[in-house]
């Protein structure tokens, strides 16, 4: 929109009287009259904040793998409920409490006896925005820079990205409660 | 004695003649002389609005989904002619397509279509409520058209009509509402 100056003008004397008939368009006429035409203008103006937000359901699955159940498993853990009225996008990051210890990558471990069970992660995604439909192996060999959706130009209204756990179950595994914690963060371009 | 009887005599004759000159001479060619003068006043037409914007004009909740009526400020108008005048509206965006009344922010195709509304005092015929003004046309936009009539310190009060979206991406909505007065 032009006349951006302008705006700020009209803005500054927004609540003042404005009397028309000086600075303002003039016409004299030879016919009778000295102010045959007269203009002013009130500035509209309305502000929408930026409000991109992720709200993270967790399934009841995540807290029930199965380990030890022999071959691939992909298991949803969860949902992640998107609004960005950003048009320029946002990324989705995901990053897990265990990835950085040795051996780097994702993995649910039992405190007690050390053992651990590698995973990677999974998100399912609409296409908005130039979204990848489907982001794999998330988390398998690094921590940081692991983006599970990214957007791109689009406002996001209500969309949901879902989030499986892929690994292979391991019948070998000591007894015990084998946990990591996901976290998913927004962060707009 | 003689000598102030004398003297007596020629002052009193002196007088009387002084007396009686008038009536005895006249000799003028213009006696008596009337002229005029004209006197004249010029008070030209004018015709002046004075706009005080509101303070919720720059304040428009937006992204609040109800149908709003916002005051957005008042025309007081004075045209000490008893010719005829109009009050129209135009904005800076309404050409922009889809023509209309709408508020644009910068770096977004979003918008928020609106219109204008007149509430008019109805001397000299006007009519009382003028609404949907910018809503499908930018030019032609009449809020008020006073007719042979003198208006003294009377006041239109201008309102804003839209719905707003939570869908409308993040920033500033303007738009400038420019209101003229022309003397027919």
């Amino acid at each position: 929109m032009p006349g951006m100056t302008r705006k700020k003008w009209l803005l500054a004397g927004a609540a003042a009287v404005v009397v028309i008939g000086t600075g303002v368009g003039l016409v004299l006429r030879p016919d009778g009259c000295d102010i045959c035409q007269a203009a002013n203008d009130i500035l509209l103006q309305g502000s929408v904040a930026q409000n991109c937000t992720v709200d993270v359901t967790t399934e009841a699955a995540a807290g029930s793998l199965p380990l030890t159940t022999a071959g691939a498993q992909r298991v949803q853990v969860g949902t992640v409920l998107q609004n960005c009225n950003k048009k320029v996008g946002y990324t989705l990051a995901v990053t897990s409490a265990n990835c950085a210890a040795a051996p780097t990558g994702a993995k649910v471990v039992d405190s007690v006896s050390t053992e651990y069970l590698a995973y990677s992660g999974e998100f399912a995604n609409p296409t908005t925005g130039g979204s990848t439909a489907s982001v794999t192996g998330l988390l398998a060999s690094a921590c940081a820079g692991q983006t599970g959706r990214d957007v791109t130009n689009a406002k996001i209204i209500s969309e949901t990205s879902t989030v499986f756990v892929n690994f292979t179950g391991n019948t070998g595994l000591a007894a015990g409660t084998y946990q990591d914690t996901l976290t998913i963060t927004m962060n707009v371009k | 004695m003689r000598l102030r009887g004398a003297a007596a005599t020629a002052v009193a004759l002196a007088v009387a003649g002084l007396l009686a000159a008038p009536f005895l001479v006249r000799e003028c060619d213009v006696c008596e002389a009337a002229t005029s003068i004209f006197l004249s006043g010029y008070v030209a037409g004018k015709c002046t609005i004075g706009v005080t914007p509101d303070i919720q004009a720059v304040n428009l909740a937006v992204d609040t989904t109800a149908p709003q009526r916002v005051l957005i400020g008042s025309v007081l108008q004075d045209c000490n002619g008893t010719r005829s005048y109009a009050i129209a509206v135009t904005s800076w965006n309404c050409a922009a397509p889809p023509t209309g009344g709408k508020l644009m922010a910068d770096g977004t195709d979003d918008y928020l279509p609106y219109t204008v509304e007149f509430n008019n005092p109805t001397t000299g015929g006007s009519q009382g409520v003028v609404t949907n003004l910018l809503a499908t046309a930018c030019t032609g936009q009449i809020a008020r058209t006073v007719t042979s009539h003198n208006v003294s310190d009377e006041t239109s009060t201008v309102y804003l009509n839209f719905t707003g979206s939570t869908e409308l991406e993040a920033g500033t909505y303007e738009d400038v509402v420019t209101i003229s007065i022309t003397m027919m």
